[in-house]
């Protein structure tokens, strides 16, 4: 291999490095937050925090 | 000796690769992708619980915002009668929030503190899920 091709063959890795950790940091990101808004979604549903129907005593009249 | 040296950069570039691809998760989820998911799936299943108790006169942006903040729920907004199929159901989805949330909450809690999930937790998890989905 001649100097010169090994020189290439190493800037394409080096190139592709870089735009590897630049995406794999951007997906990072992404899924930090994607996760930290699903989280958000599940603490704010607790069910012990709001009303709901009384399903013993609401089911007269066959349902709606 | 030059050929040598290339080599041996291009290996350590290869590893540097690896490792990277490895600590994105490639090759599977990893564990904030699955508990990201866990957590869409629970409030996918609560926002239809919350579709099936509310009244249907309340739409729009006040279902929406209802969902997004239950806690702004309150008895008149609330269907008053079911049939007795739909009250089982609901009443069961109900019991199984109530024991899963705080589950969760201390599921996510291992993982926005780096730590290992204990396999009995996601064990209790997983089967409370598979429960919401079954019905």
């Amino acid at each position: 291999m001649s100097q010169e091709a090994t020189v290439n063959m190493v800037a394409g890795l080096v190139s592709l490095a870089v735009e590897f950790a630049a995406a794999s940091n951007i997906a990072k990101e992404d899924v930090d937050r994607i996760y930290a808004e699903s989280y958000e979604k599940v603490k704010a549903k607790d069910p012990a925090t709001h009303a709901h129907p009384d399903f013993d005593e609401a089911t007269e009249g066959g349902g709606e | 000796m030059r050929k040598m040296r290339n080599s041996l950069i291009c290996l350590v570039i290869f590893f540097a690769m690896v490792t990277m691809a490895c600590q994105s998760g490639i090759g599977g989820m990893s564990v904030k992708q699955q508990a990201a998911w866990t957590n869409n799936v629970y409030a996918r299943q609560y926002d239809l619980y919350l579709d099936q108790i509310l009244l249907p006169s309340i739409s729009g942006s006040e279902r929406q915002t209802l969902k997004d903040n239950p806690r702004l729920i309150t008895q008149d907004m609330l269907r008053t009668n079911f049939s007795k199929n739909e009250a089982e159901v609901l009443k069961a989805k109900k019991q199984v929030f109530t024991e899963l949330h705080p589950l969760l909450v201390t599921y996510n809690e291992y993982i926005t503190g780096g730590m290992a999930v204990p396999a009995n937790l996601e064990y209790q998890i997983v089967s409370l899920i598979n429960r919401l989905l079954a019905d």
